[in-house]
């Protein structure tokens, strides 16, 4: 397939995304929302597995993967290539020159600028050309086959679980449109060829998520969740933005293949915009990606339906900023305090959420903080500015998007099936009920859990490999105190992943059968009454039916989810490896000097006991003995009500920021209206002062100002006859 | 027929239908009729000038529009010869879109006003139609007095339109804003006849004189620079003409003298823009003016404020402008955020939307003073800016519009979740919303994006500060608009009580057993569209407007730019020089130690 097909891969689902709209209008067409959805997102998979891979110069993959590779000879094929669509935001500015040999000289040299033209008002000539260029063009490398497979893989599977668990929803074919809506956003981040277009995308992920959030908007609960996303967004995103913009002033362009190359070139002089460059950039990934200060709103974005939050919440949209920093990889090395910023923002999130997500109830909740967890371990992989390090970030993102997804879509059954429960104390015993789940969420368990040669095991290793390699100064690093504690937390991490992980597992599937209804009515019911949802979620007498398994349509896409998330690791193992290595995102790093196989055994022998020791604690607690846990948790309740209430962060958000803001408002409106009643006062005087008072119909008062006006008017014009027969 | 008539035709028209609809026909629906045909007469004129635009002038090769200055420029008729005044018109880029707008805006005002106007209606669409004739020459002009006369003509059918089509507070609504604006482009009318004055009294001698004292050289230095100057031919006589008096201010003023045009200039455009601290006019007058009303002071009439620095202030007194430009973008960056606040305490959908206006047009004022020695981003961002906005914010008054027809009621209060019984209203509101917030992919980003990189690279006038302070306005905006969003759209459906079908639809959630709300209509539908249309398409498809703005925004910045310029080497020759005698000084010391 010709490598220019790449172009449609964001344009299919756009135009699905049109077309679901006009679905929406009749009731009878929106069944077909799906179809159209699915078939647009498979289709863009077919694209970018078979025309995608032909991009680049296959002859420099070696180099690249050894780190042999130097630097990029101007005009040679590089490791990517940039397929344009169209032009988006162009300007033009004169470049001047003393000669007009020069200005002709300079335009023959770069065909395509404009041609030598003299300056009318100096003597100077001059060539108009592009300054600033920001195309919908897209740079297609194996980065960006890694991601695309992600992103276009899980997207598809997710809308096939859809179309079964959205099914009889009045919004059906809203939620496939911003579904499409976003796919489009997400491939546009992941293949965009300048950082404008990339922010483009960033931001248009950030709206269909405050769309699907907010899918259930009848709830005061999910439009408060989804403007809190896009507004915690946006303030990563201003960071960002101001990050391009210093870009462009650093590098005189937003394109990032140029920029990485002058970042990467041995002339490149770095000054303290170099510094900041990263630093703005980081504030728009830890936005997206929820990382501490800015991971307050992806808890509350559970609100959305379940597969929302498997495929934005958990697999594609929150990883967009680990993509982005690997991406820029070699902008980030510039400063030398950048990188390890990143490794040590992920490292504290990775800890602190996982002990938040200990003492969560809310199933979806469990795993949302389980996803700020483990976004912040590929904070610390892509931070470490090691090759095994940035390989196990990506990798795990690869992994983290099989077993998440798999995850909250098991969780979707469970809630599905128990009418919108979700509250694990309200639930038990249920592998009866639901077997297939029973054992996909297991599975699903088990590779976050990181037990031994699942998916996550092997991410899970690389990562914390790469951390303990720089810890201890291999491949011609310092070793490194801080580093050795990030490793060590990421272990404790490790440990606390399996145990609330499985907490919740034992707890829903193990046990007496036992459970109570949700309050939400089942969707069955719902299409049944004619298809609308209703303003809240009061009892309408079918909140007590029998818990079911989910349907064929629903459980198909996650034995494929479960089998990436069980057997990835051995068949992603190499070919991820080959991708990451082989790409811009590797190539400032120290090639492999040592051999540090001795470690990573070590290491996977270590995490290994770590995580079937958080098992078994798990299933102690939660499974045999579950008085025990409780007595523990009534010993510790102060402790537990902290973690509960998410160490009580969210609350001191609102009252330290909020609330001032809107008061500061309030107190600026007061002045606003004084001015202009006092200015009304003012103007209410002027009538009088010319004797005129003011009538009292109100067109009498009309034709009053139209005569002043007019007279206004005349008194204007007299000035100006008067200036000018004086002169 | 040349194109050139084309250009006075698109004022005329709806000059001459204006009373002739008040005249003529008697039923409203012939008044309505007439109206919107001689409107949409007027897009289609319109329209033909942008083809026109685009393609070669006789003995050309490149389009009009590529050529960059003033283009189908005519002579006009002459109006008083003997003091210069004639009315003369031309168009370039700026002004063709800034045209474009206006008369895309007016059929659809017009096409909305159907059910709202249903008394004194004739009067009510021949002060539109005479709206658009003194909106539109405002646009051609290029004498400074058919300028002002139709700047101030504006006034006059704004001023009636609020004042008796518009709600409670109308009055006072009307008189605050003739006031304010009036008294503020009397100034400005001050400043521009002194101007004109100031290049009646020079010569060629005196002038030579004045510019050699200016930039430093000789006086036949000067002489010849002059006479090489085609502009400097209308020195000594009296003329109007804008790029002749631009020549003149920029050349020949010292910058004490551009200081004080400059402040005549910021008192009429400032107040009309609004600029914080002269913005309290507008939430009223926005928020009593009818729908047509809002939808054209947010479209058009403040964008004149916007296209009066550009073409006036930033050429005329460019030394001036980069020194004022830091006080100034404080000021913008004050009503960014202020009024910003202010939007996110608002009870009245209508009056949050015209607060939003204050603080876009914040960040239009930030682009035109972000003047950098090399680039434009700044100022054709702003004029991307006032396109974007005046199709957004027109769009919103016009959804608002659609509401309170429905409800009469604006209060955010009395309305809740009505995305469930007006899905299709809901839609467009929705996306002219974000593309009021500056969502990438629609109109408002692009404006937002370019004067925001603007102010940040224009280090010598503005820079990183200014760029950060007013991306704060980014989020606020995020804050305001969906907290306007999730009150309106989403949330338990809550119609107005004072919905007459509706009363016991009222209660949460039984919306649907009720008789429906009425959703949009064919009608309302059509009005909505080509606004949703244009926003996606120059989100998306951008490239050729900003082509077409390339030449005539530097044409006008370039004085300003090369001021800049000027001030960066004086400054850095300074910096050399103290470093050097630095360095000699420490080498001094350093011998006399030696010799110790």
């Amino acid at each position: 397939m010709d490598l220019n097909t790449v172009k449609w891969i964001p344009w299919l689902p756009a135009f699905s995304a049109v077309v679901c709209c006009v679905l929406c209008m009749r009731p009878a067409w929106r069944r077909w929302a799906a179809p159209v959805t699915v078939v647009a997102i498979l289709a863009s998979f077919a694209i970018a597995m078979l025309a995608a891979p032909q991009a680049g110069n296959p002859d420099i993959r070696d180099d690249y993967r050894t780190g042999a590779y130097e630097q990029q000879v101007e005009g040679e094929d590089g490791i990517g290539q940039t397929v344009t669509a169209f032009r988006w935001i162009h300007f033009r500015d004169y470049r001047n020159f003393d000669s007009e040999q020069e200005a002709r000289a300079y335009a023959e040299a770069h065909p395509g600028r404009g041609e030598a033209e003299p300056d009318p008002q100096t003597d100077d000539w001059r060539v108009l050309e592009t300054t600033f260029r920001a195309d919908f063009a897209y740079y297609i490398d194996p980065l960006t086959l890694l991601m695309l497979f992600v992103v276009c893989g899980i997207g598809a599977l997710v809308a096939i679980y859809g179309a079964g668990y959205m099914s009889g929803e009045k919004g059906y074919a809203r939620f496939f449109g911003a579904v499409s809506l976003f796919i489009f956003a997400m491939t546009t981040v992941v293949m965009a060829d300048n950082l404008v277009l990339l922010y483009l995308g960033w931001e248009m992920v950030g709206l269909a998520s405050y769309l699907l959030i907010g899918y259930y908007y009848h709830r005061p609960s999910a439009v408060a969740a989804a403007k809190k996303a896009f507004i915690v967004n946006r303030i990563g995103d201003l960071g960002f933005a101001l990050g391009i913009f210093m870009t462009f002033w650093r590098y005189e362009t937003v394109i990032i293949a140029e920029v990485l190359q002058m970042a990467t070139s041995g002339e490149h002089v770095t000054d303290w915009r170099d510094y900041a460059i990263p630093f703005l950039l980081l504030m728009g990934a830890l936005g997206k990606s929820a990382q501490i200060p800015l991971y307050m709103w992806l808890p509350d974005a559970m609100e959305g339906p379940t597969p929302v939050s498997a495929l934005i919440h958990a697999a594609t949209m929150v990883t967009s900023g680990v993509y982005m920093i690997a991406r820029l990889t070699p902008v980030f090395e510039l400063s030398p305090y950048a990188l390890p910023t990143v490794a040590t923002i992920g490292g504290i999130t990775a800890a602190f959420a996982a002990t938040i997500a200990t003492c969560q109830y809310d199933i979806k909740r469990i795993y949302a903080f389980s996803t700020v967890s483990q976004l912040g371990y590929m904070f610390m992989g892509v931070g470490m500015g090691l090759r095994y390090a940035i390989f196990g970030g990506l990798f795990h993102l690869l992994t983290h998007a099989f077993f998440k997804a798999l995850l909250f879509l098991t969780s979707g059954n469970v809630m599905h099936g128990l009418h919108g429960q979700l509250d694990i104390r309200k639930m038990s015993g249920l592998r009866k009920v639901m077997p297939y789940t029973c054992w996909l969420m297991f599975a699903g368990c088990l590779s976050l859990a990181a037990f031994p040669f699942t998916a996550a095991f092997f991410s899970k290793d690389a990562i914390l490999a790469g951390v303990f390699e720089r810890a201890l100064g291999y491949h011609g690093t310092e070793p490194s105190n801080w580093f050795f504690f990030l490793g060590g937390l990421a272990l404790a991490t490790a440990f606390l992943t399996a145990y609330y992980c499985f907490r919740a597992w034992f707890r829903v599937f193990m046990g007496p059968t036992e459970y109570e209804m949700g309050t939400d009515h089942g969707h069955d019911e719902d299409a049944a009454h004619g298809g609308h949802e209703d303003a809240h979620g009061d009892d309408h007498g079918h909140g007590h039916g029998e818990a079911h398994e989910a349907s064929w349509l629903m459980l198909s896409p996650l034995f494929i989810l479960a089998a990436g998330a069980l057997f990835a690791g051995f068949i992603g193992y190499g070919i991820v490896q080959e991708l990451v290595w082989s790409s811009t995102a590797a190539i400032t790093m120290p090639a492999l000097v040592e051999d540090t196989s001795q470690l990573h055994l070590t290491l996977m022998v270590l995490s290994g006991i770590v995580a079937i020791s958080g098992i078994s604690t798990a299933a102690w607690f939660h499974w045999l003995r579950r008085d025990a846990a409780s007595r523990i948790g009534e010993k510790a309740a102060p402790l537990v009500r902290l973690l509960h209430n998410k160490y009580y962060i969210d609350d001191l958000c609102w009252a330290c920021i909020v609330m001032p803001l809107h008061s500061l408002g309030k107190l600026f409106f007061l002045i606003d209206r004084l001015v202009i009643d006092g200015l009304v006062a003012l103007v209410g005087l002027v009538p009088r002062l010319m004797g005129r008072s003011v009538r009292p119909s109100q067109a009498g008062v009309l034709q009053g100002y139209g005569v002043a006006m007019l007279a206004g008017l005349a008194v204007v014009v007299a000035v100006v006859m008067m200036a000018v027969y004086l002169t | 027929m040349r194109p050139e008539t084309l250009i006075p035709l698109m004022v005329l028209l709806p000059l001459l239908a204006a009373p002739a609809i008040f005249a003529l026909p008697r039923r409203l629906s012939e008044v309505w009729a007439w109206a919107l045909f001689i409107s949409v007469l007027n897009f289609a004129v319109a329209v033909a000038v942008v083809v026109f635009a685009y393609l070669p002038a006789p003995g050309s090769e490149v389009s009009r529009l590529s050529e960059g200055g003033f283009f189908l420029t005519g002579a006009g008729w002459p109006w008083l010869e003997d003091f210069g005044l004639r009315i003369s018109f031309g168009l370039d880029a700026i002004s063709l879109w800034l045209v474009v707008l206006t008369a895309l805006l007016m059929p659809i005002t017009v096409l909305a006003s159907r059910t709202a106007v249903t008394e004194r209606y004739r009067e009510y669409y021949m002060w539109l139609l005479l709206l658009e004739a003194a909106m539109i020459g405002t646009f051609i002009a290029t004498d400074v007095i058919f300028f002002y006369v139709c700047f101030e003509f504006t006034l006059v059918p704004m001023f009636f339109l609020i004042g008796i089509f518009g709600s409670t507070q109308r009055l006072k609504a009307a008189r605050v804003f003739f006031l304010y604006t009036f008294t503020g482009s009397l100034l400005m009318l001050a400043g521009l006849i002194y101007l004109a004055y100031f290049n009646a009294a020079q010569d060629l001698a005196t002038a030579a004189q004045t510019l050699a004292e200016l930039r430093n050289i000789d006086v036949s230095e000067a002489q010849a620079w002059l006479a090489g100057q085609e502009q400097a031919a209308a020195l000594g006589h009296w003329t109007f003409d804008i790029q002749a008096l631009t020549f003149t201010a920029q050349t020949l003023m010292s910058p004490a003298q551009q200081g004080w045009l400059l402040l005549a200039l910021l008192a009429g455009f400032a107040v009309k823009v609004p600029l914080f601290p002269v913005h309290t006019w507008l939430p009223l007058a926005h928020t009593e003016a009818p729908t047509a009303g809002s939808v054209i002071l947010a479209g058009v009439l403040l964008k004149l404020g916007t296209y009066g620095l550009i073409r006036f202030a930033l050429p005329m007194c460019p030394e001036a402008v980069v020194t004022f430009a830091p006080y100034i973008g404080v000021l913008a960056v004050i009503a960014i955020l202020y009024t910003a606040l202010i939007c996110w305490v608002q009870t009245d959908v209508k009056r949050l939307i015209a607060y939003s206006s204050v603080s876009h047009l914040g960040f239009c004022v930030l682009g035109l003073f972000a003047i950098d020695a090399e680039r434009h981003i700044g100022q054709s961002g702003a004029v991307m800016y006032m396109i974007n906005h005046g199709l957004s914010t027109g769009a919103l008054f016009l959804c608002i519009g659609m509401i309170y027809e429905r409800f009469h009621t604006r209060e955010l209060a009395a309305m809740s979740g009505l995305g469930r019984v007006m899905p299709v209203w809901a839609f467009f509101f929705v996306l002219f919303c974000l593309a009021s917030v500056g969502l990438p992919g629609l109109n408002g980003f692009i404006g937002e994006f370019l004067t925001l990189v603007g102010a940040f690279l224009a280090t010598d006038t503005l820079g990183m500060g200014f760029a950060i302070a007013a991306g704060f306005g980014m989020i606020l905006a995020a804050i305001y608009i969906l907290y306007m969003v999730g009150k309106v759209i989403w949330g338990p459906t809550k119609v107005p009580e004072s919905h007459d079908h509706n009363r016991d639809a009222a209660h949460a959630g039984e919306a649907h057993h009720g008789p429906a709300v009425r959703d949009l209509n064919r009608r309302e539908i059509a009005v909505l569209s080509p606004l949703a249309a244009l926003c996606i398409f120059i989100g998306l498809y951008p490239f050729p407007m900003l082509q077409s703005l390339d030449k005539p925004v530097m044409t006008l910045t370039r004085p300003a730019a090369e001021v800049v310029a000027e001030r960066a080497d004086a400054r850095s020759e300074a910096e050399r020089e103290q470093a050097a005698r630095t360095f000699e000084a420490i080498e001094r010391d350093a011998t006399r130690e030696g010799r110790r």
